[in-house]
């Protein structure tokens, strides 16, 4: 699985640090998955997409081989 | 969950990862050494150092401002924290699992003056060991 988070972290102005402040998960939680090392529970992507208002879909991309 | 709880987990993490990884090395060389010197007595003194040596770092943790009640607590709050913790157990109880294996297969060729004090610290150095560098190689950036 895929997905976007770095990039619109990165549109936003917001370190690893904040964003993980903002959703209340370690630095360590956003930095891998932002590297695809580690696939988030459904409530923290809910947390990432409410934080950028957007839809979870939209930050997270399924591959053909999910 | 406060944020604040979060930084101590991960302070607690790192610190706990320096602490398994130093004592499982630790450990480890105790038990090379008493293995191929058979010295039961040097042993004593060698271990009761290592024990020190835990003792004053477990009283640094505590003084470094982490709460009493992390150490009796069984799970990371954090999601990921909690995650590579769990795998670093898994990781451990294989490699405790394949030294057992090892030493069971090779039990002729272990001299029958190793106690089974230097079998118990070479299994717990192991064990820290794995422990650490499974926590360190999980939580890389």
């Amino acid at each position: 699985m895929q997905n976007n988070i770095a990039k619109f972290r990165k549109e936003a102005g917001l370190s690893q640090q904040e964003l993980a402040d903002a959703i209340s998960v370690s630095r360590k939680t956003i930095s891998t998955v932002e590297t695809n090392r580690f696939t988030p529970s459904v409530i923290i992507a809910l947390k990432i997409a409410a934080n950028f208002n957007m839809p979870v879909e939209s930050l997270f991309i399924l591959e053909e081989t999910d | 969950m406060k944020q604040q709880d979060i930084k101590t987990e991960e302070q607690f993490m790192r610190q706990n990862i320096r602490f398994c990884i130093s004592a499982g090395v630790v450990c480890l060389l105790l038990s090379v050494y008493s293995l191929t010197n058979h010295n039961i007595e040097e042993m004593i003194v060698v271990g009761m150092s290592v024990l020190f040596y835990m003792v004053v770092t477990a009283i640094f943790m505590i003084k470094a401002s982490f709460p009493l009640k992390m150490y009796f607590k069984y799970a990371y709050k954090d999601e990921f924290l909690n995650t590579i913790d769990i795998n670093a157990y898994k990781h451990t109880s294989c490699a405790f699992g394949v030294c057992l294996i090892g030493v069971l297969y090779n039990n002729d060729s272990i001299p029958s003056e190793v106690s089974h004090a230097n079998m118990a610290i070479f299994y717990l150095g192991i064990m820290l060991l794995v422990y650490g560098v499974s926590t360190l190689w999980q939580s890389r950036d």
